[in-house]
Order: C-alpha cells, then sequence, then structure tokens
C-alpha cells in the first residue's frame, strides 16, 4: 500500500518533468504521437475508475468516445460554437448519455454486461454510420476548427495540443484521485468484493456504480472532443468496438487495474509500441501481438502490479518491511 | 413481400446454422472453463485456411475437412497451453488481453504465410434445391446437418461418457472435481481439444461457401459470444438455438427494415433481450448441466 | 514514457541520418497498408514504387536541374486506419519528406487532408482513395479516378445496352462508393433506366440473401454490385443459387487471379465489370509500359502486379517529371510544373488518361483515367468485341 500511494504522485511528477523538458525539443511526430499517448491515457484512467474499483466491463466506451468527438465537431463546425463550451458540453452529452447506458446495463452483470455493452458499442458505431446529416456517414467529419491557442503556444500548434491535452489528464487524474477517495469510491470497492456483503452492510451499491459509469463516460467524452479538434476530422472507424472500445481495456489491464497510475502507463506503452515497430515494415503487428502476450503472461497483473512486487523487493532487501497490503492489491 | 417469408426464412436458418457452428465450440470453452477464447475465430480461419491449401494441393475435400480440423486440434490445445494455462488465477481480464493478443499473432501469422487476399475452397456440392416457395443450396442444408451433428456429438461425449462425466464436473466445482481424483490438466486440454475441432471444422466447411482471409473469425466470433449470451453460459443447446434467432432476425432486419440498419436492429434486439431477461433468452443455464 | 521517448528519438535519428545526411539523396514518401486486411492492395503499391526508385538509381539516378539524385521510398504504413496514416504522414514530414504518395485507404484520405492543406512544403499525389473531396489542386493531386468515373461506366454501359431497370448493392462500408451513392442512382434515373432496389452490405458479411431475395423480386434488368472482389464473388454466387437471371454488373478494382480464387469460372461467365482501366487491362490490351512493368515486376517479386500498380507506376513518373521540368525539388515549384503538365510530357505511363483543356494531365488536381467495361470469359475478363484503347501517352 504504502509504494502505491508513493507511486501514484511518482509518476505524474514524471510526466510533468519529461513534459517540460520534452515539449520544446520535439518535433512534431513525437508531439502528435505523445498527444495521442494522452488522450488514451484520458480514457484509460477514467475507465478504470469503473472498471478498477467496480469491476464491471463495459465496452460501450469506444462509443462514449465518438460521441464526444462528434459534439464537438457538430457545436464547433455546425453551430459556430468556441471551443471551450464545446468541450465542457461534449463531456455532458457524453456522461449523460452513459448514464442512460448505465441504467440499463446495470440490470445485468459479468459477462452478460460485457455483452450488453458490447451491443450498445456495436449500435452506437453503427449510428455514426447512418446518421448521414449529423456525422457525415462512413465519408467522415471534416473541416473541424482545431483547438485555441493557449498563451505563448500560437505558433506552435502541435505543442499547444500536446499542453491542452496533458491539462486535461491533469484533470482526469486529480478527479480520479479524488473519487477513489470518497465515500462512493469505497462504496465502489466494496461492490467489486462482495456485492451481497455490500448490500447487506447498507452500502448504496447502484449509486456507486451508476457514478463510477458517468464519471467515465464523462472523460471518455472530453478525450473524444479533445481528438475531433486535434485532428481537424473525425471518422467512425476509431469508434468501433474492436478499435477503441477494447484497446481501452487492454490500457488499464496492461497498466495494472484499480491504480489509476497503471493505467496511464499501460496506454504509453500500448500506443508508442506500433510506433516504435514502425521499422519492421510487415512484421509490425505480429510482433506487437507477441509483445503484448508476453508481457500479460509475465505480468499478469499489469506494469503497475510488476513495479508494486519490484519495489517490494526493493525495500524488503533494504530493510525489513513487511506490507500485506501491496500483496492484497 | 410477406410472399417472400418463407424464401427469408430459409434464408435465415442458413445463415443462423454458420452462426451456432462457430458459437458452439466458443460456449464449450467458456461454459468449462471460463475463458474467453477470442482466438476461437482464429482457428475456424485456421480451419478454412488448412482445408484450402490442401485442396489446392490437389486433396479430396472429404478427406482434407478431418486432416484441417485435426492439425487445428493441436493449435488449439497449444493456445491454452501457452496463453492461458500460465495466468489462470490471474483473473477474466488477464485472460481476454491474453485471448486479444493470440488472436493478433495467429491473424498476423496467417497474413504472413498466406496474404490478405481472400480466396474460397471449391465447394464440393454445388448445386441447388428449388421448390416453389424458396430455393436452397444443397451444401447449406449440408451445414445445417454438420451444426445438428455437432452438437449431438459434444452432448454424446459429454454425457455418455466418463470424460464428458469429469468435464461436467470441472465445470460445476473445480475443487470437488479434484479431490475426486479427476485430472484438471487433462480435463482441460480434452476441453480444448474438443472446442478446436469445431472451431476447425466449422471453418474447414464453410470456408467453402465464405471468402477465406486472416481476419475472417472477427466478426462471426463477435457474434457468438452475443449467442453465447443469448443462450444462457454454458447452454449447448442454447447456443444452437442462439445462432438460428439470430442468423434468422438478421435476416428478417435486412428484408423487411433496411439493410443499411441490418446490425442496428439486430443489436437493438440483443440489448432489449437482455435488458428484460437480464440473464439471457434461456435463463442462466446450471453450467453444461 | 521514458523508455518510449528514447526509443522513439532514436528511432527518428536514426532514419534521419539514414537518407538525409547526404545532399544528393531524395527520399520520397508513401501512404499505404503494408500490414492489416488492405494490406493485399497496399503491399503491391509499396513494391511498384520501391522497383521504380531502385531501378532509377541503378540508372544514375534522378536528373533535376543537373543534380543527380539517389531516390529511396520512405513507407509509412498506415494499417488503413485514419490515426496510424496520420502519425505516418507526421513521422514522414519529420524525417524531412516533402513528396508523399498515397494514400490508398479512403479512412485515411480525409484524415491527412487537414495536414497537407495546411503544408505549403509537402505535395501529395493519391494513388489509391476514391474518396470525395480529398484533391485540392494545390499540393494534391490524384491519379486515381473520382467515384464519378467509375459511376459513369457503369452508367454508359446501362444506357448503351439499353438496361429498362437496375437494382444496385452498394459496400456501406466503401466511403468512395457510399458517398457518390445518391449522385449516382440520380443520373440513373435521369438516363431513363429505372432503379428498382438500393441495397446495402458491408465488407466481411458472408450472407447477403435477404437483400438479394428481396431484389430478385423486383426483377430488374441488371443488378450492379459496388465493393470488392472477395464480396462481389461471394454476391454473384448467391444470386445465382436463388435465381436471379438478369445481367450482373460489378463495380470494383477486381483482379482475374483474385475472382479464380473466390469463384467458378464458369459460374462468373458474362459477368461485366465497368470501372476505369487498370493494369491488367492495359497488358491484355498490349500496351508496352504495362506489359514492361508486368515483365520486371514478375522478375523481382515473382508474381503478378495488382491492379493499382498501374497507379503507383503513374504517380512515380509523373512526379519525377514533374521535378525535372520544373528544376527543383522543392514541392511547390512541382506543384505549378504538376498544373500545368500535359498527358504527352510524362514517358512510361500506364493508363492513357484522357487530357482535359490544351493536353494537360490535370484539372483542378485530379487526372482522367478511361474507363471502359470487360466482360468475363473463360478465366478471365475479355475486352468486348472491337474494343480499343485511344493511346494518349508516349509508349
Amino acid at each position: 500500500m504504502k509504494q502505491e500511494i508513493t507511486f501514484r504522485w511518482v509518476i505524474p511528477a514524471i510526466v510533468v518533468l519529461l513534459a517540460v523538458i520534452g515539449i520544446p525539443f520535439a518535433n512534431d511526430y513525437l508531439l502528435y504521437v505523445a498527444t495521442i499517448i494522452v488522450l488514451m491515457s484520458i480514457l484509460a484512467v477514467s475507465y478504470d475508475v469503473l472498471l478498477g474499483l467496480t469491476g464491471y466491463l463495459s465496452l460501450a466506451h469506444g462509443f462514449l468516445y465518438g460521441v464526444g468527438a462528434y459534439t464537438t465537431a457538430y457545436l464547433t463546425t455546425n453551430s459556430g460554437w468556441g471551443y471551450w463550451p464545446a468541450l465542457v458540453a461534449s463531456a455532458v452529452i457524453s456522461g449523460v448519455m452513459g448514464t442512460v447506458i448505465a441504467l440499463v446495463a446495470f440490470r445485468t452483470r459479468g459477462i452478460y454486461f460485457a455483452v450488453l455493452t458490447l451491443g450498445i458499442g456495436l449500435v452506437g458505431y453503427q449510428l455514426f454510420l447512418v446518421l448521414e446529416p449529423i456525422t457525415g456517414g462512413v465519408g467522415g467529419f471534416i473541416g473541424i476548427p482545431g483547438l485555441p491557442s493557449l498563451p505563448g503556444f500560437a505558433d506552435a500548434p502541435q505543442r499547444n495540443n500536446l499542453v491542452i491535452a496533458l491539462l486535461v489528464l491533469a484533470v482526469a487524474y486529480g478527479a480520479s484521485m479524488l473519487f477513489l477517495r470518497s465515500s462512493i469510491g469505497a462504496a465502489c470497492l466494496a461492490v467489486r468484493e462482495d456485492v451481497v456483503l455490500a448490500q447487506s452492510l447498507g452500502i448504496r451499491i447502484g449509486m456507486a456504480r451508476l457514478c463510477a459509469f458517468s464519471f467515465s463516460a464523462v472523460f471518455a467524452g472530453a478525450a473524444g472532443s479533445l481528438f475531433a479538434a486535434i485532428s481537424n476530422f473525425v471518422g467512425p472507424d476509431d469508434f468501433s468496438v474492436m478499435a477503441t472500445g477494447f484497446q481501452t481495456v487492454v490500457y488499464v489491464v496492461v497498466g495494472g487495474m484499480g491504480t489509476l497510475w497503471g493505467p496511464v502507463l499501460g496506454a504509453v506503452l500500448i500506443v508508442a509500441l506500433p510506433e516504435i515497430l514502425r521499422g519492421a515494415s510487415t512484421y509490425a503487428v505480429f510482433i506487437y501481438g507477441l509483445i503484448l502476450l508476453f508481457f500479460i503472461l509475465f505480468a499478469p497483473k499489469g506494469i503497475a502490479g510488476f513495479l508494486l512486487a519490484a519495489a517490494k523487493r526493493m525495500s524488503r532487501s533494504g530493510r525489513v518491511v513487511i506490507s500485506k497490503e501491496a500483496e492484497a492489491r | 413481400m410477406l410472399e417472400l417469408l418463407p424464401q427469408q426464412l430459409v434464408n435465415g436458418l442458413a445463415l443462423g446454422s454458420s452462426y451456432a457452428l462457430i458459437a458452439l465450440g466458443l460456449t464449450l470453452v467458456f461454459g468449462v472453463l471460463q475463458i474467453p477464447n477470442f482466438p476461437h475465430g482464429e482457428l475456424y480461419m485456421l480451419g478454412a485456411s488448412f482445408t484450402y491449401v490442401l485442396v489446392a494441393y490437389g486433396m479430396n475435400f472429404w478427406v482434407a475437412v478431418p486432416i484441417a480440423s485435426l492439425a487445428v486440434v493441436i493449435v488449439g490445445i497449444l493456445l491454452d497451453q501457452v496463453g492461458y494455462r500460465r495466468i489462470d488465477t490471474g483473473g477474466n481480464l488477464s485472460l481476454m488481453i491474453s485471448a486479444l493478443a493470440m488472436s493478433t499473432v495467429l491473424q498476423q501469422v496467417a497474413t504472413l504465410i498466406w496474404g490478405a487476399e481472400p480466396h474460397t475452397t471449391l465447394s464440393p456440392l454445388p448445386g441447388v434445391l428449388r421448390t416453389a416457395y424458396f430455393s436452397i443450396g444443397y451444401y447449406q442444408m449440408l451445414i445445417f446437418a454438420a451444426t445438428i451433428a455437432c452438437w449431438l456429438f459434444v452432448w454424446v461425449v459429454l454425457h455418455r461418457s466418463r470424460l464428458g462425466l469429469a468435464i461436467r464436473a470441472m465445470s460445476q466445482n473445480k475443487m470437488a472435481a479434484q479431490l475426486m481424483g479427476i485430472d484438471l490438466i487433462w480435463i482441460r486440454i480434452a476441453t480444448f481439444a474438443i472446442g478446436a475441432l469445431i472451431g476447425g471444422f466449422a471453418g474447414s466447411l464453410l470456408g467453402a461457401s465464405f471468402p477465406i482471409y486472416p481476419t475472417m473469425g472477427l466478426n462471426p466470433v463477435l457474434k457468438a459470444f452475443v449467442i453465447l449470451v443469448i443462450g444462457g453460459v454454458g447452454n449447448l443447446w442454447g447456443a444452437i438455438v442462439g445462432g438460428f434467432v439470430l442468423g434468422i432476425l438478421e435476416i428478417l432486419v435486412s428484408a423487411y427494415i433496411s439493410s443499411q440498419l441490418q446490425d442496428i436492429g439486430t443489436f437493438a434486439v440483443l440489448v432489449i433481450v437482455l435488458i428484460v431477461r437480464p440473464n439471457g433468452l434461456f435463463g442462466r443455464a446450471e453450467v453444461l448441466r | 514514457m521514458k523508455m518510449m521517448k528514447t526509443l522513439l528519438t532514436a528511432a527518428t535519428f536514426l532514419s534521419a541520418s539514414a537518407v538525409g545526411s547526404f545532399a544528393e539523396n531524395l527520399t520520397l514518401g508513401e501512404l499505404h497498408p503494408v500490414t492489416g486486411p488492405a494490406s493485399f492492395y497496399g503491399l503491391v503499391m509499396s513494391q511498384t514504387l520501391k522497383l521504380r526508385a531502385e531501378q532509377t538509381n541503378e540508372k544514375g539516378g534522378l536528373d533535376v536541374g543537373g543534380t543527380k539524385y539517389t531516390l529511396s521510398i520512405a513507407t509509412g504504413d498506415d494499417q488503413a486506419q485514419a490515426t496510424k496514416g496520420v502519425a505516418a504522414l507526421r513521422k514522414l514530414m519529420t524525417d524531412d519528406v516533402h513528396f508523399i504518395f498515397g494514400p490508398l485507404a479512403s479512412a485515411v484520405a480525409p484524415a491527412v487532408k487537414p495536414i497537407i492543406d495546411k503544408q505549403t512544403d509537402l505535395l501529395q499525389i493519391i494513388d489509391g482513395s476514391i474518396a470525395d473531396g480529398v484533391v485540392n489542386g494545390k499540393n494534391s493531386f490524384r491519379v486515381q479516378a473520382s467515384a464519378d468515373t467509375y459511376n459513369n461506366a457503369v452508367l454508359n454501359y446501362l444506357t448503351e445496352n439499353k438496361v429498362k431497370s437496375v437494382a444496385v448493392m452498394t459496400d456501406r462500408s466503401h466511403q468512395g462508393f457510399v458517398m457518390s451513392e445518391k449522385r449516382m442512382g440520380e443520373s440513373i434515373e435521369k438516363a431513363g433506366v429505372k432503379v428498382t432496389g438500393l441495397e446495402h452490405f458491408q465488407i466481411g458479411d458472408t450472407d447477403f440473401s435477404a437483400q438479394l431475395t428481396n431484389l430478385r423480386a423486383s426483377m430488374p434488368d441488371a443488378l450492379v454490385l459496388r465493393g470488392y472482389p472477395g464480396e462481389g464473388a461471394l454476391i454473384t454466387k448467391q444470386a445465382e443459387a436463388l435465381g436471379f437471371k438478369g445481367q450482373i454488373v460489378w463495380e470494383m478494382g477486381a483482379p482475374p487471379s483474385t475472382v479464380m480464387k473466390n469463384i467458378p469460372s464458369a459460374q462468373m461467365d458474362g459477368v461485366t465489370n465497368c470501372i476505369p482501366r487498370m493494369m491488367a487491362d492495359y497488358v491484355r490490351l498490349n500496351v508496352p509500359n504495362a506489359l514492361k512493368l508486368q515483365e520486371e515486376f514478375k522478375k523481382k517479386y515473382g508474381e503478378d502486379p495488382g491492379e493499382n500498380a498501374s497507379f503507383s507506376n503513374d504517380a512515380f513518373w509523373i512526379l519525377t517529371t514533374a521535378m525535372q521540368k520544373a528544376g527543383s525539388i522543392k514541392a511547390p515549384d512541382v506543384a505549378k510544373a504538376l498544373t500545368e503538365m500535359k498527358v504527352t510530357d510524362v514517358p512510361n505511363l500506364i493508363i492513357q488518361y484522357q487530357p482535359y483543356e490544351n493536353g494537360l494531365l490535370f484539372k483542378d488536381g485530379q487526372a482522367n483515367p478511361p474507363s471502359a467495361c470487360q466482360v468475363w470469359k473463360g478465366e478471365s475478363w475479355q475486352n468486348p468485341p472491337g474494343d480499343k484503347i485511344e493511346m494518349t501517352t508516349k509508349n
């Protein structure tokens, strides 16, 4: 437990440090990849609040990410909204949509929940294709205005994008930490461990897991909103279940569920890996699959689990500290 | 349009039998071992690819089918031994990631060997039965029969053999089964072997109807998970009925509403089914009883 | 994060030093899917470009304004996915690449467009995507036909053969076909042909019986299929099984080898394909440049070049000729040369582009490849009797 709390602060500190050192020097390509990593981290951290805390596996989040993206696209392009109000609106609309989905989906549990949300994700993706007047259909939504410049970043749109994305990630991370420590967060954990026990202790599990779902939907919408403005274009493919829907789960599990900082590392690894493997040409995806497989086999509790175990070993070799809690998590 | 209904229902049965055939193996593995075996789609793809290669080398189709299916059994067992056994205690989600990773690897291996160009095994049984109300290919009828035969095969194995007894014991209570002296490792291998056998067999047969390419298993496996839930987890008969329900549903939506809304209509019905019956159409079947 | 940044920086540094350290090197970029499901189409395009670059280097390099340049092709693998494509383009730009061939995928073309539109020192020649609205005529050009050229090929066929009624089935995941579907339907109706049904399917679908049963009941003279050959073959089979007796018209790039792998040739007999002419067409019509590429490609890679090889081949020659005419490897100069380029200026073209006014190759960035219909007979597409190609280029 002790190590975990340390990591909760160390990882964001490293991210900030890297950003401060790296952003002034990085080229446009690195900035773009880093920006996508940050967007995926926003998704992953907020999704961890749902999956890691309550144990419910939702496959509808690719759709919610898309709701955010298309909302921003529509408001800024067709309705002349400024970006910031559009960001808030995207987060809210995605949050409302998520709440509705949650109200329906929480009637089920386990694999039934996963498949129900899978169905919602598939329907949602198809809606993006079919609702052509709003979404542009299969051709996508073109001509979306970019992000507004922060002071001092007017000549460097790529840096500007990354900094804004990082700020939103900071908000998402901070909010997730607060959620985790709140009484609702504690209730969520109780839901994950034992629903019946939680109920009999008088914990309002329905409210707790609903909050977790809505919370993750709000930030999925915000990430989608950023994606739309950064890309100036959105097409339906990015929001299919097989794309973002499953990828988000991969970030969280590979990173380490329920730790919040782990999923950030997961997003870094999973987004950066294909870019690093570009040199491998036709073998790139094959090697990516192999690495992912080896990774999950040798670190089934994710990067976080691996780091925590290593940290525990180190501190044990220094002085004798027995930390049963770290093991439990 | 209603005069077309008999033909559309036949269309639905034909489509449904292909869904059911693929879902059967997935349901078995998930029901016994609680492993979300996404690479089942790739086993299906490999069954199709092996058969195509053997037939291309001049082998008779009916000889190629069992050989290809048995080759897929080996791959299926390997998947379990490499990808699942090690992390069986790590929780369902690690298993799922491992499954997704193995899917990717198998798709890529297939791409590197055979390329991504679609190809179809020459149908060994061409010809169409035409009646006043509908027409159906002989080969589609064969697939329908094969689906029922596979279900019977699994049922007989599970209910009329010592192995089946052990599998059912394991799916109900691992610990108790172990205490009764059942060797879990062999039961595991046997379960995967049967699941892979049906998956490979499905691919082997359907590859003579549908184009074969590395990612051909993606959609069928997603639909198989839907069927698994409609039919009830571990309910084999439910997988068969669920397959037909999904097939007929898709055809009817496409025929009477809009082919553009096929997926929306189908999955919307799934969502509604789960809202009304949170444990699937046929309830939460006690696993494999 | 740290490890990834180090690795990324190292990778960028390595590739940059490999290509950028000698003045006489010139790197041309390409955006094609060389992995993933679309690699079947993309790999051939990449191979064609590499073959051409290699040959140019063997002859001492590309002579631009008295300087000899050794050419290299930097592959940006987009996996036919928008985000991967944008990353690939950004990487190429970071590696100081100013010329881009591609993309093939219509999911990628509109995604990279905002970046290309903003970049004045970048020049794009699209050799694959037929999506609407991705060519600006300033720094993006297209040698592949537009969707309208595809559709008009079908329309011509329908009117020439006095077809009275037609049903259309479109792959609704194919941007170019979907976005032009309404226009196409309207122009068919305008030409006096009745459209009895518009149905849809999706790439990867295996069952089309619901749509076909409905279409058959509407009794059209012809059934037009717009998509990819895997589904095309399957629909053709299922249509026959359901008793459809009318003419089947494909509108898709369908190499005979792919068709043969998916449907018994006897079942294909009489099926017509109406599209812009592509690689195999020009080979069959004995266009010398096509035969040459066919032979060279086979020698190097051991197989026939796919349909899109013709577009990549032509894009290569059009770009390099424009550089030589401009006497510069600065993108804006080359772009200017492209807008002034005549069809007859470029050597080694396979496609016999229809010249615009004053013999120009491009109008608003779009070249005009001719289209035609072929009929399947025996084991391949055959040109209908009397079909001749009007040679518009040097051969």
